[in-house]
């Protein structure tokens, strides 16, 4: 039986990936970058975006300038080879030899399933409709092997095929394009100032020569092109045979040795997951015992973790409720959901060990509500109450707080009300400041009444000035330091623009 | 006097300062102030300035400078005497120059041997002794504060006390008033000022930010936290520092102290070596007859009388000096055949035309000496000189030798903000974010002013109404012509007979191994220093190419300077509008005014080069004076007295020349009062200085009998000036080469094109224009030939072969390789270039790829299949495989890939336009070509080609001026402003555009007015084509 290799192509896949998310850009202008400086290069545009004069390898910034409302993702590689995981897992279906080439595109071993699809035209169709299914645009070629299949996927639209019939490669490949060698720039320039703009082109030229210019890799682009791309299906290894433990030395009958076979094999898993920066959020654990019975285990944290002992501590538990009718001769762990790690957070736990931040947060969440969980953040302002803010957390604060953290404390030594750095004066600070009532004879603060208390004034130093924020609203305050008749000491300041009077804040 | 500040910031501390250093001098007046220092950080930049305005509002300016330590504190010196000042500019000139640029630290060391003639102030909270003591370590403050008083002495060392409403500074000053008591040191209170007046608070805060990359919203405790650092009253600060009297009382005391002036200043030239017997002046009086012998021949009794007039004068302003070092460098010039001719109003002296220095003879055109140089103003005249180009380092290398580089400098360019750059900094001080300052920047030229802010506000899609919008226009405006940084003046050196670090400070340029002094060329005339500007000038290096190759090729000397300039071809070339690489007048508004000129002789070009400049434009001259000099409109005066001046340019006035006689004349100006209006004219910061001269300029008028109408009228037409007025010498020197490139351009046009070639870049032409041309005027052009061509383009016949140097991948050390080995042997074969050359594989496929290799038989891809067989190869290796030849079936050029291939590996086109292959296309869709517009009607018309030059010039009101090639000429396209708006995408980004249109002749000039504009595509994909924009 000869050869036969179906290839999914899924174009622009990190942008697909990216898009399916977030459904609501599908009729915007969308661009995809590198990163998210605005020099990254453009990587992949949608229709819309390439219509307003989009194209790749234009910077964010000019691509910014020929289409102002575009919007701009970022390429996400996890995201990509996760989700591209997930489908290919799903693949599994409709051919169990499954080799990635790279995100978007994958090859199946078609050889063997004559007798499920009888026509080859079969197969395509359904993969085309599985992967559809699945949300993703799709072309899909067949051909005797894994260039013309990709060939065939590549010229073909979304949503439909190219079969090369058998033995036909070579005559297929002739009039193609040669940008669709998977060759880099360099290489493709050589080949444009030749005037080699088909495969065909290439085909013919003489091996020695070819070898001589551009060495092994030429003569394999030969080959290609001539139809004999003979490298086998690299089988991507889906189902990890290591998380089965079969015929175990002897039956299991207790928790500790349960629990200590799942331990060795999920330690495995995860640090292949934390080597991937990826971390799992949900775990099955399959108990089959003698009497061919199966006790799934199913095990979800709220945030993604790599903690062995998370998992092992929640088996412990689930495995004090389950009854095992039988002694335990083969155990299963799969992992079933994971996703990127977390960045790492500051402070609190332990480096490294984000997740558990994360954790707390979200059961702090549970019980004080979304949106009360507050991250104290310092910041660099002339008036005191600037000095500090509550802001809500998420992911993005704690990236912030930690990129801000060192040009802060740079502002922060220069402030002249710096109370909180080298300070012995130990101010306590109103924030909002409360109003106060103040009476002021001859030039001097003689009495004043703030929220609970009142009193003559003994003595004040002052005014000292602050003013700033003319961009937005702007504020001129004049502040005094008074001490009462019982000695204590206050801060407080009158509001140029209101003419009120306000307490600062109490020093202990 | 009462008060007097020490501690003063200008703009030229740059980004910290807010104010320029003429508004303080005018605030700290009208305070009643009797003195004010001026201390920017580390330099004296703005001191010229400073003294001048101090000088007219008849304060005392104190100089000085916040210097930065070694140790990165900051310490006060003020100037006591000219020791102490050239004490200062040596210590800044060793901080400057043994840092890297921007940086600039003295050493302690340094200034603890240097201090004499100096007072030094503690400084601000960055002062060594104030850091320490906010630390409480009083121990080493005390230390600090010894040494200092042991360095300048006990009278000359202070501790500076400030008060801001600030808490730290009260405690600061209780703590340095105890030192002071202890250590016997006494105190001084400044207000550290940084900006004339509170609201100067806001621009302060700005530039902060853009200082240290941040934004308004982000910069927190980097503002300063109050507005309190302005120039106060002086019983304010009585009052301020009422705990300390004597602090204030001693800011009188330092004053009177410091009593140095830029006027003591004085720097002299380097006494020029004469030959034994002579002085300065009888060698120059010899020079000066030998060249009169030359030039004049005859000599004519006005030439000998303008020659002993302009001696008589120059001796008795002992100039002989200057004007020999001048003539030196034009006579190293000659020796070295480099060639050069003095510009501006050098070329009103017949001395300067007697020693060859300049090249128009003042004689004969009846210019004015007295422009160039005076009795009354006893100054040393501005002599600039244009060099080549290409060897204008040549010349600056000779004066650093002769005179040595202590005695020689280059003065600098302050680059000051304009209005894209002042948008794009504000812009993101106040949070704009990087794209929305960018897209208005780009709507803005780079020296749009802040008038032009608002209506591009208008067009980007910032709202204009928003608060921050706002103040984006409100601080562009006040940051408009602020000091950013330092750049090199492009030819200005300054020669001293004492070293040059005594009298200004020196620094680090950003090109390597150059230095600058902190002075630009206008303050460097100022204070005296004598300036010679060495300019590079392209047009030379052609005029020099051109005449090398005449010579070679027909063995026809030709001197510049013996052309007559009244030949009737050369005129009719220029009447036609013909001039691309001509001098001057090849941009499009020169070629369109050509014909409506018609130039005729010599001054024709003098008045032609003038003319076509935003002065005149701006000052509505350009169609009086050519309907008036086309019978269209009666030659009238503003007022009968002044006919005699503008006679020549028929009543109006084109020439600096003629403003300053009709101040003279029709307001009773002096020659001083009419010199400060010819230097308000030709000067960068001249707006101002003009509308100070304004009053008594009309006022001068209307009593001299002319109405208000009228005088306001002349009055608009000199302020035109104010954007570049031009001297009539100036002019004629310009126009001699307007003149010598034309005559190449009839007599000798393929030396010509080959000059212009080589000369690249140079003018507003792209090197494929430019080839366009030359094929229009026969001159066929070669392909680059890697056995013909040499690393220039060369003439074989009449021919031009184009140089190596044009292939793109080929940079200097493929010149030197190639160059070696040429001079060895010519090359025989491919693998003989390939090895011998030993160039990159990339260079070797571009060659191949624009023919190079056609020579050795081989076509252009085969070349390149053959030059990647090459590569890694020995030649051993390759005398082995020569027997082993395979036919390669490589697929042939069409036409189009030769016409790609061509402009990708040279940026043009020897052989074809890639019009050409849209031609038919274009027939059928009724496109008329370039040379069919002359006959065809007035009316509605198609035009295409390709986009060679986009203009929007700044006086044209937004219209957008688009010149089309294709290949039989050019099309021009006028724009208008709401359709350059609407349809900008098309316009600003396609390469090759059609265009519907109407097409409009007027005095022989056509132009198409758009009105749609269609992108072209080429069928195979199209050619890399730069055109020339908004330049």
């Amino acid at each position: 039986m000869n050869k036969r290799t179906a290839c999914m192509l899924i174009p622009k896949f990190p942008l697909v990936v990216q898009l399916r998310d977030q459904p609501e850009l599908h009729e915007e202008p969308v661009t995809l970058a590198e990163n998210p400086s605005d020099r990254s290069k453009v990587l992949h545009t949608n229709v819309r975006a390439a219509d307003q004069g989009v194209s790749l390898g234009m910077t964010v910034v000019q691509a910014k300038n020929v289409c102002p409302e575009l919007c701009v993702l970022i390429k996400d590689a996890k995201k990509e080879q996760l989700k591209f995981d997930e489908l290919l897992r799903k693949l599994q279906r409709l051919s169990p030899f499954i080799e990635e080439a790279n995100p978007g595109i994958a090859y199946l071993d078609a050889s063997g399933l004559k007798r499920t699809y009888p026509q080859e035209k079969d197969l395509t169709e359904e993969l085309i409709s599985f992967v559809r299914f699945q949300g993703y645009p799709v072309r899909v070629g067949m051909a005797g092997n894994k260039f013309t299949s990709l060939v065939g996927a590549s010229i073909s639209e979304n949503y439909s095929y190219t079969i090369v019939p058998e033995g036909k490669e070579k005559k297929f490949l002739q009039l193609q394009s040669i940008q669709l060698l998977p060759i880099g720039q360099d290489l493709y320039e050589k080949f444009y100032r030749l005037g080699i703009k088909t495969l065909g082109q290439f085909a013919i030229l003489p091996d020695q020569e070819v070898a001589e210019r551009f060495g092994s890799e030429g003569v394999r682009l030969l080959k290609l092109t001539r139809g004999q791309d003979d490298e086998p299906l690299k089988l991507k290894k889906l189902d990890e045979k290591e998380n089965r433990i079969k015929d175990l030395e002897f039956p299991l009958e207790t928790q500790t040795g349960i629990l200590f076979y799942v331990n060795s094999i999920l330690k495995r898993q995860l640090n292949g997951l934390a080597q991937k920066e990826l971390a799992c959020e949900k775990i099955l654990v399959i108990l089959k015992t003698e009497d061919d019975n199966e006790i799934p285990i199913h095990l979800s944290v709220a945030q993604e973790t790599n903690r062995l002992k998370t998992f092992i501590n929640m088996l412990r538990l689930r495995l004090e409720k389950v009854v095992l009718p039988a002694s335990v001769k083969e155990i299963q762990v799969k992992i079933q959901r994971s996703s990127p790690l977390s960045s790492e957070q500051l402070g609190f736990y332990q480096k490294r060990k984000p997740d558990l931040l994360g954790q707390k947060i979200i059961q702090l969440k549970r019980i004080l509500g979304n949106g009360n969980i507050l991250l104290p953040q310092i910041t660099s302002s002339h008036k005191p109450e600037g000095k500090f803010q509550l802001v809500p957390y998420t992911s993005e604060t704690k990236r912030n707080l930690k990129r801000d953290t060192k040009k802060k404390s740079v502002h922060l030594s220069n402030s002249p009300f710096d109370f909180s750095q080298n300070s012995t004066s130990g101010l306590r600070l109103y924030n909002p400041p409360k109003p106060a009532t103040v009476r002021v004879e001859n030039g001097l603060i003689n009495f004043v009444i703030a929220d609970f208390w009142y009193g003559e004034v003994i003595r004040q130093t002052g005014p000292w000035e602050i003013s700033g924020e003319w961009w937005s609203e702007g504020y001129k305050r004049r502040y005094f330091e008074i001490e009462l008749f019982e000695g204590e000491q206050y801060l407080i300041f009158l509001e140029n623009s209101s003419r009120k009077w306000f307490l600062q804040g109490v020093f202990d | 006097m009462e008060y007097v500040e020490l501690h003063c910031h200008s703009n030229f501390s740059f980004l910290d300062g807010a104010n320029h250093p003429e508004n303080l001098a005018e605030k700290a007046s009208h305070l009643g102030y009797k003195a004010l220092a001026l201390t920017d950080h580390n330099g004296l930049y703005g001191i010229v300035r400073f003294h001048k305005a101090c000088k007219e509002k008849e304060i005392k300016a104190i100089i000085g400078s916040e210097i930065t330590l070694e140790n990165g504190h900051h310490l006060v010196l003020l100037v006591k005497n000219q020791q102490g000042y050239s004490t200062l500019c040596q210590l800044l000139s060793h901080a400057l120059l043994s840092h890297p640029k921007g940086e600039a630290k003295v050493k302690c060391k340094e200034l603890f041997s240097r201090s004499k003639g100096l007072i030094a102030l503690s400084a601000c909270l960055c002062g060594e002794i104030p850091s320490l003591l906010l630390k409480n370590d009083y121990e080493n403050a005390e230390r600090t504060a010894l040494k200092l008083k042991e360095v300048f002495g006990r009278d000359n060392f202070f501790l500076e006390l400030g008060y801001h409403n600030r808490p730290e500074q009260a405690e600061l000053n209780s703590k340095l008033k105890s030192l002071g008591e202890k250590l016997n040191i006494p105190l001084v209170a400044t207000n550290n000022v940084h900006y004339k007046e509170p609201e100067g608070q806001r621009l302060q805060d700005v530039l902060v930010c853009i200082k240290n990359h941040t934004s308004l919203d982000q910069a927190g405790t980097l503002l300063y936290p109050n507005a309190e650092r302005h120039l106060k009253y002086p019983q304010d600060m009585k009052e301020l520092f009422a705990q300390y009297p004597v602090a204030i009382e001693n800011t009188i005391g330092i004053a009177e102290a410091c009593n140095f002036s830029l006027d003591l200043l004085k720097p002299s030239l380097p006494a020029f070596s004469v030959p034994q017997g002579e002085t300065p002046f009888s060698y120059l009086y010899q020079l000066t007859y030998e060249g009169a012998r030359e030039r004049y021949r005859p000599m004519t009794p006005q030439a000998a009388k303008q020659i002993a007039h302009e001696l008589d004068i120059i001796q008795r302003l002992d100039l002989a000096g200057y004007f020999l070092i001048v003539w030196d460098v034009a006579r190293f010039c000659r020796g070295k055949e480099i060639l050069c001719q003095g510009r501006g109003s050098a070329a009103n002296s017949a001395v300067c035309y007697c020693l060859g220095i300049t090249a128009v003879d003042p004689v004969k055109l009846n210019l004015l000496f007295e422009r160039f140089l005076s009795e009354e103003r006893r100054e040393a005249p501005d002599i600039d000189i244009d060099i080549q180009h290409n060897r204008r380092e040549e010349v600056i290398q000779y004066v650093y030798e002769k005179y040595g580089r202590e005695h020689a400098g280059m003065v600098c360019e302050v680059i000051s903000y304009r209005g894209r750059s002042s948008v794009r900094d504000v812009g993101k001080a106040l949070g704009f974010s990087l794209e929305q300052v960018d897209r208005l920047a780009k709507l803005l030229d780079h020296y749009s002013d802040s008038e032009e802010i608002v209506e591009r506000v208008r067009e980007s899609e910032l709202k204009a109404e928003s608060r921050r919008v706002k103040l984006l226009v409100e601080l562009c405006k006040e940051i408009e012509r602020f000091p950013r940084h330092l750049g090199i003046h492009n030819g200005g050196m300054v020669i001293t007979a004492k070293p040059l670090s005594q009298i200004v400070p020196i620094e680090n340029a950003t090109m390597p191994d150059r230095t600058v002094i902190q002075w630009d060329k206008d303050d460097s005339a100022d204070v005296g220093l004598v300036k010679i500007d060495l300019l590079g000038l392209g047009m030379l290096t052609l005029i020099d190419f051109a005449i090398r190759l005449i010579k070679e090729h027909k063995g026809i000397v030709i001197d510049p300077a013996q052309l007559g300039y009244d030949d009737s071809r050369v005129y009719d070339l220029l009447s036609g509008g013909d001039t691309v690489g001509v001098f001057q007048v090849e941009s499009r508004a020169q070629m369109n005014t050509l014909p409506r000129l018609r130039p005729k002789c010599f001054y024709d070009l003098v008045v032609e080069v003038a003319l076509i400049r935003p002065g005149p434009i701006q000052g509505e001259m350009v169609h009086p004076y050519l309907r008036r000099r086309n019978g269209e409109e009666a030659v009238t005066y503003p007022h009968p007295c002044l006919e005699p001046i503008l006679k020549r340019t028929l009543g109006v006035p084109l020439f600096q020349e003629q403003g300053m006689r009709v101040a003279m004349q029709a307001a009773g100006f002096t020659a001083s009062q009419a010199d400060e209006l010819r230097r308000a004219m030709g000067h960068k910061r001249s707006k101002e200085r003009m509308e100070k001269l304004s009053v008594s300029l009309i006022q001068g008028m209307v009593k001299n009998g002319i109405d208000l109408a009228a005088a306001s009228r002349i009055y608009k037409q000199l302020a035109a000036f104010a954007d570049f007025g031009f001297a009539e010498s100036h002019a004629a020197s310009f126009a001699l080469l307007v003149y010598v490139s034309a005559y190449f351009k009839v007599y000798y046009p393929s030396e010509f094109y080959c000059a212009l070639l080589n000369a690249q870049p140079l003018g507003f032409y792209s090197p494929s224009t430019i080839v366009e041309d030359a094929k229009r005027h026969g001159v066929e052009i070669l392909n680059v030939d890697a056995t013909k061509s040499k690393w220039d383009c060369t003439l074989e016949g009449e021919k031009v072969r184009l140089g190596f140097r044009y292939v793109r991948e080929l940079g200097p050390s493929a010149k030197e390789k190639i160059e070696k080995e040429q001079r060895k042997k010519k090359f025989e074969s491919l693998e003989d270039f390939v090895f011998r050359t030993d160039l990159p594989q990339p260079a070797l496929e571009q060659l191949a790829m624009v023919d190079a290799f056609s020579c050795f038989g081989y076509d252009r891809r085969e070349a390149v299949w053959k030059v990647q067989g090459l590569a890694n190869r020995s030649a051993e290796e390759l005398s082995l495989r020569n027997s082993q030849t395979t036919f390669v079936p490589l697929p042939s050029m069409n036409a189009s890939d030769v016409l790609i291939a061509d402009y990708d590996g040279l940026g043009l086109s020897p052989t074809r336009h890639p019009m050409q292959f849209l031609r038919k296309h274009l027939n059928g869709l009724g496109v008329i070509c370039a040379c069919k517009l002359r006959n065809a009607d007035e009316g509605d018309i198609k035009v295409a080609g390709l986009v060679i030059v986009r203009q929007r010039p700044g006086t044209a009101k937004g219209f957008v001026f688009l010149t089309l090639e294709d290949e039989t000429g050019w099309i021009n396209v006028v724009v208008k402003p709401n359709l350059a708006k609407k349809c900008r995408g098309a316009i600003i980004s396609s390469s090759t555009l059609l265009v519907k249109g109407k097409l409009e002749k007027h005095d022989g000039v056509i132009n198409i007015i758009g009105r749609e504009f269609t992108p072209l595509e080429f069928p195979q994909g199209g050619v890399k084509f730069e055109s020339r924009d908004f330049r």
